[in-house]
C-alpha cells in the first residue's frame, strides 16, 4: 500500500531547516502540512457541487541578512525545496528586520479527536435545516454552507523544537432574507468549532434561524424609525455586538505588526502606537483577553506557526492597554517576546500576527438589570453591516434587530438604529456588564494575499452610557 | 507535464460523463515594503490539477497535487466513489462543447521579460518608486510588490484541448505624510513595460502636500468625486452582483431587474476578460469558452447576468464566458459614461459643495438585495467648494491619524446618480476588493455621509 504523501515527506522538514541554515539563516523553521476540506452549499433547497480538496505541501521560513523569507511548495521534494530557496533570493543588500531567537526547544504533539467524517450526515443536516426554515413563508432566500476540514502539521525549527498537530474544523453559515410589508432584511448566522461534524447536531441552527427570521418580520411590520440616534445616552448592546467591537476596535489595533506599520498598505494601521502603549482605552469595566487555548473553540491552537506555546493574553486590563499580540518578528523589532500569535491560513501564506478567541470579560449583573439601569434607551440585539476606519478609531454597527427601552423595560422594535462611534468613546461608555459570556465565530482577513483564519469574538451584554454634551 | 494532465483526463473519463481538467504550474512571489525598504519575501511554487466531474446530475470539484506513480489512479478511484455518493444537482446542465472555439486571447497575458525578471530589475523598480514617493513629501512608505507566473493546460470532455501561459505584476504603495495623512496608489499589469514604478511612487504621495489646511465636516448629503481607487472598489461590488450565482443566492441588488433601468441612461458597465494588461484577463474560461466582452449594463439598462454554460442553459440564454464551473464570476469591470471630461480638474469644476474621496475600504452590505451599504474613506479626503479643493477632512482629533467619515447609500441610487466621469481611465485592484476595474474619476450626486463628531 502506498504511503500517503504527508508520511512519506516527513524527512524533508529536517532537510528544509538544514538547507536554510547552510544558506546562512540566523533562524529557520519548516512545516509540512496536509490540508483536506469538503465544502457543501445549498441554495434555496438545491444542493450545489461540493468542493473537495486535499493537498500536502511544505513551507520553509527563515531570517537571513535582515530579511524574512517564507517559501512553500505543494511538491514536497528535495529539489523543489532547493529551487524554492535558490530561486527566491531576490532581495538585495541588508534588510531592516529579523526574528526573535533563543527560545528553549519544545517537543509537543496534540491531535484533536473527531468522529469519522460522513458526507451523508452533512447532507442530512443541511436538508433538515433547509426544510425547517423553508416553512416560514416570509423567508425569500435560503443559503446554507458547511465545511469540514482537517489540518495536520509537522514542524521543526533551528532551535530544536519539534511539534506535531492535527486540528479538525467544522463550520459554515446560514444566510436568510426575510420579506414582509414591502421590504426585506437579511441575516447571516456563522458557526464553527475545532471538532468533527458531530458539532452540527449541537447547534439548533434551524431554531436559531427561525427565531431571527420571525423577529426580523416583526421589525419589518411593526418597527419604528428613530431619529437623532446620536442623542441616545443609554444603549444596551448584546454579546454579538460586544464581540465584533472587541475584535475590530481592540484586537486588531493591538496586533504589533499594525502598531509598527507593517500592515499599513494592507489591513491597515492602529490608534495604538509604540509611543502610547499603556493608553487608557476604556472605563475600568473593560478587560479584554485573547485566548487560543479554549478547548473546541474555533480559534484554538496550542502552539503557533513559529513553534511558540500559546497562552491567554490580556490585551486591556481595567480600561488600560496592557499587551500587544506579537510574533517573532515584532518581538525582534520591539525588543519584546513573542506571545505565540503567529498564524497562517496554510503553508502557502506567510504566518502573521492574528487573534484567536478574543472577548470582553463578563461582569456580575443580570440582563434585566442592564435594561432597568438603562431606563430609557435602545437595546441592540444583533447587527448586519459593520465597518471601521483604517486606524480602528471610528466604527459603525447597523442594528438588525433593536428595541426601544422605556421606563426600564423593552418596548417597540426599531427599524433603523445605527451605532456609529469613535473607539475610545465607545469603550469609555462601558458602564455595566452582565454575567453571560457568549462567543461568535468569524473568519478574520488580513495580509496580502489576503488570508482568512478562524476566530471567536464575544463578550457579555453591555450597558453603554454615553455622556452627551 | 502534458502527459500528467492527459493521464488524469483519460482516467477520469472512465468514472464520469463530464470531465474538466485544468493542470497549472504557478510561481507567485510577494515582496513586502516596510518603512521605505524591502522587508520580506513570500513565495510559493505549485503544480495542481483542478478537476471538475459530473456523472448524470451528480457533480463535484476537486484538485490533485500528488502525481507519484499510482497516486493519480488512486485519486481517480476516490473521485469516482465520492461522485457516486453525492446528491444530484437538479439544475446542472453540462459543460461547454467545443464548436471550433478560437482563442484570440492566447499569449496576450504573457510577457517574457516578466517571466525572466531578475532581482536587479525588481529592486531597482521598487527603489525608484519609493524615492519618487519620498521626494513628493512622503515621510513613510509601505507596500507590496506581487509577481505571478503560470502555465495552464485545459482538457475537457466537451472537446477542449488548449493551453496558455501568463504573467502579472502589481505594485501597491501607501505613503504617509504630516499628521499621519495617507495616500495610496496601486498599478497592475501583465507586462513589465506597462508598469511605471516611478509613477506609482509619485501618485502614492500625490495628495500629501495638500493637507496643510484641515477642517471637520458635518454629517449630511454631498456630491462625491470618486478617484479611481474608490470608484474601482464600488465597481468590484457591482461585479459581484452581476454573477447569476449571487443573484440566485440573494446576494445581488440586480436580482429581478433584467431588462430594467438600474443606472443612469448615460452609463454602461462591461465585463471584459479580453482587455490588454487586465489583471483579470484570460483567453478562455474554466470550461474553455473563449473570453469575450459583455455589456452587462447598457445605457442604464440591465442586459444580462454573467453565466457559465450550465447556468446559461438553465435560464435559456448563452454563456457569457465567465465560468467558474461552480459559480460564474466577473473578470475586469469597465465603466463608461457618456458625459466624459478630458481631465479630473474639469470634472471637479462642476462640483459646488462636495467631497473628493481618494480611496475607500471595508464596504459592507446591510442588505445585498436592496444594495444598502456603507463604506469608509481610507486615505485623505478633501472638502470641495465651488469647483476647487478647499481643505483636507479631519474629523478625528490629533490623537489619531484617521479622518473619521463614512459613506452610506444604496447601490442602484448611486448608479443612477453618476453625473459624469473625467480624466484618464486606469486599472485599479484594491486590497479588500481584488476584482480589477478600469475606471475614470466620476461624480456621484447627493451621497449620504456621516462624520465623527
Amino acid at each position: 500500500m502506498q504511503k500517503n504523501l504527508f508520511d512519506e515527506s516527513r524527512d524533508l522538514v529536517g532537510f528544509a531547516v538544514s538547507k536554510a541554515e547552510r544558506y546562512g539563516a540566523d533562524y529557520a523553521e519548516a512545516t509540512l502540512e496536509r490540508y483536506s476540506v469538503e465544502n457543501h452549499v445549498m441554495k434555496n433547497g438545491i444542493i450545489s457541487a461540493p468542493i473537495i480538496v486535499e493537498e500536502t505541501g511544505i513551507r520553509v521560513r527563515f531570517a537571513k541578512g535582515g530579511y524574512i523569507y517564507s517559501l512553500s511548495t505543494n511538491q514536497p521534494k528535495k529539489e523543489s525545496i532547493e529551487k524554492a530557496i535558490e530561486g527566491n533570493m531576490l532581495l538585495r543588500g541588508e534588510g531592516p528586520t529579523g526574528m526573535e531567537t533563543g527560545r528553549e526547544k519544545v517537543s509537543a504533539e496534540y491531535k484533536i479527536r473527531y468522529e469519522r467524517y460522513d458526507p451523508r450526515v452533512v447532507h442530512e443536516f443541511m436538508k433538515n435545516v433547509d426544510r425547517e426554515i423553508a416553512r416560514f413563508k416570509p423567508i425569500k432566500y435560503r443559503y446554507i454552507s458547511t465545511g469540514f476540514s482537517t489540518v495536520s502539521r509537522y514542524y521543526l525549527n533551528s532551535e530544536g523544537s519539534e511539534i506535531e498537530s492535527r486540528i479538525p474544523y467544522s463550520d459554515g453559515f446560514v444566510s436568510i432574507s426575510v420579506e414582509s410589508n414591502g421590504a426585506t432584511r437579511q441575516r447571516n448566522i456563522q458557526f464553527g468549532a475545532t471538532s468533527g461534524v458531530e458539532y452540527f447536531a449541537t447547534l439548533n441552527l434551524a431554531e436559531k434561524a427561525l427565531e431571527d427570521a420571525r423577529n426580523m418580520e416583526k421589525v419589518l411590520n411593526n418597527g419604528i424609525n428613530v431619529t437623532g440616534q446620536e442623542s441616545f445616552e443609554n444603549i444596551v448592546i448584546s454579546s454579538e455586538i460586544a464581540g465584533i467591537a472587541v475584535h475590530e476596535s481592540i484586537g486588531h489595533p493591538n496586533e504589533a505588526d499594525r502598531v509598527l506599520g507593517r500592515e499599513a498598505a494592507q489591513a491597515g494601521t492602529s490608534y495604538v502606537t509604540p509611543e502610547n502603549l499603556g493608553l487608557h482605552i476604556g472605563s475600568s469595566e473593560v478587560t479584554i483577553y485573547d485566548d487560543p487555548t479554549i478547548k473546541s473553540s474555533y480559534g484554538f491552537y496550542l502552539y503557533d506557526d513559529e513553534g511558540i506555546e500559546a497562552g491567554k493574553r490580556t490585551i486591556v486590563e481595567n480600561g488600560v492597554q496592557k499587551e500587544l499580540l506579537h510574533n517573532r518578528e515584532s518581538a525582534f523589532i520591539m525588543k519584546s517576546r513573542s506571545n505565540g500569535s503567529s498564524r497562517s491560513t496554510g503553508i502557502s501564506y506567510e504566518p502573521i500576527i492574528r487573534m484567536a478567541n478574543t472577548y470582553l470579560a463578563p461582569g456580575k449583573a443580570d440582563f434585566d438589570e442592564l435594561i432597568e439601569e438603562a431606563r430609557d434607551g435602545i437595546y441592540v440585539k444583533n447587527f448586519t453591516e459593520w465597518n471601521i476606519d483604517d486606524t480602528r478609531s471610528f466604527s459603525r454597527y447597523q442594528g438588525n434587530e433593536a428595541y426601544l427601552i422605556k421606563n426600564g423595560r423593552l418596548g417597540k422594535p426599531v427599524k433603523n438604529f445605527v451605532l456609529e462611534t469613535k473607539t475610545l468613546d465607545f469603550w469609555s461608555a462601558v458602564a455595566m456588564r452582565d454575567k453571560e459570556l457568549v462567543m461568535y465565530p468569524g473568519t478574520c482577513g488580513k495580509g496580502e494575499p489576503e488570508q482568512g483564519v478562524p476566530v471567536l469574538m464575544g463578550g457579555p451584554d453591555v450597558l453603554l452610557r454615553f455622556k452627551k454634551g | 507535464m502534458q502527459n500528467t494532465a492527459k493521464e488524469i483526463f483519460e482516467l477520469l473519463k472512465e468514472v464520469a460523463d463530464d470531465v474538466v481538467v485544468n493542470f497549472a504550474k504557478r510561481n507567485d512571489a510577494y515582496i513586502k515594503i516596510y518603512e521605505g525598504r524591502n522587508e520580506s519575501l513570500s513565495g510559493t511554487y505549485s503544480e495542481s490539477a483542478t478537476v471538475f466531474v459530473a456523472k448524470g446530475k451528480r457533480v463535484l470539484l476537486t484538485s490533485m497535487n500528488d502525481f507519484r506513480n499510482g497516486a493519480i489512479r488512486n485519486k481517480v478511484k476516490e473521485i469516482g466513489s465520492a461522485l457516486r455518493s453525492e446528491n444530484e444537482k437538479p439544475d446542472y446542465f453540462g459543460i461547454a462543447e467545443n464548436r471550433s472555439f478560437k482563442y484570440k486571447g492566447k499569449g496576450i497575458n504573457f510577457d517574457k521579460k516578466l517571466w525572466d525578471v531578475d532581482s536587479e530589475m525588481l529592486n531597482d523598480g521598487i527603489l525608484s518608486a519609493i524615492n519618487a514617493a519620498m521626494s513628493n513629501k512622503a515621510e513613510k512608505v509601505h507596500g507590496m510588490l506581487s509577481l505571478y507566473r503560470y502555465t495552464e493546460e485545459l482538457l475537457t470532455s466537451g472537446g477542449v484541448d488548449t493551453e496558455d501561459k501568463g504573467t502579472a505584476i502589481k505594485l501597491s504603495l501607501r505613503s504617509f505624510g504630516r499628521e499621519g495623512f495617507s495616500s495610496q496608489a496601486i498599478e497592475a499589469a501583465r507586462h513589465l513595460a506597462a508598469l511605471n514604478f516611478e509613477r506609482i511612487g509619485k501618485e502614492s504621495a500625490r495628495f500629501l502636500e495638500m493637507t496643510r489646511s484641515t477642517k471637520s465636516i458635518e454629517s449630511g448629503v454631498y456630491d462625491i468625486l470618486y478617484l479611481p481607487l474608490a470608484s474601482g472598489n464600488l465597481m468590484a461590488d457591482i461585479g459581484d452582483a452581476m454573477s447569476i450565482g449571487n443573484v440566485e443566492g440573494g446576494f445581488s441588488f440586480l436580482a429581478g431587474k433584467k431588462g430594467k433601468y438600474v443606472a443612469s441612461k448615460d452609463l454602461s458597465i462591461y465585463d471584459d476578460p479580453t482587455i490588454k494588461d487586465g489583471f483579470g484577463s484570460y483567453a478562455f474560461d474554466e470550461e474553455g469558452v473563449p473570453s469575450k466582452r459583455t455589456a452587462v449594463i447598457k445605457d442604464g439598462k440591465l442586459m444580462t447576468y454573467l453565466h457559465n454554460t450550465s447556468t446559461a442553459r438553465k435560464y435559456k440564454t448563452k454563456s457569457t464566458g465567465n465560468a467558474g464551473l461552480i459559480e460564474p464570476q466577473a473578470s475586469n469591470i469597465i465603466l463608461e459614461h457618456r458625459k466624459s471630461y478630458s481631465s479630473m480638474e474639469k470634472l471637479l469644476r462642476g462640483v459646488d459643495r462636495g467631497i473628493l474621496v481618494t480611496n475607500t475600504w471595508y464596504t459592507r452590505f446591510k442588505d445585498y438585495e436592496t444594495g444598502e451599504f456603507s463604506t469608509v474613506p481610507r486615505d485623505v479626503a478633501f472638502v470641495i467648494r465651488n469647483g476647487g479643493i478647499e481643505s483636507a477632512i479631519k474629523n478625528i482629533g490629533k490623537d489619531s491619524i484617521g479622518i473619521g467619515i463614512r459613506i452610506s447609500d444604496r447601490m442602484e441610487r448611486m448608479l443612477k446618480s453618476i453625473r459624469a466621469e473625467g480624466g484618464e481611465r486606469v486599472q485599479v485592484v484594491g486590497w479588500d476588493e481584488p476584482m480589477p476595474a478600469f475606471v475614470k474619476p466620476f461624480v456621484v450626486e447627493k451621497v449620504k455621509v456621516t462624520a465623527a463628531e
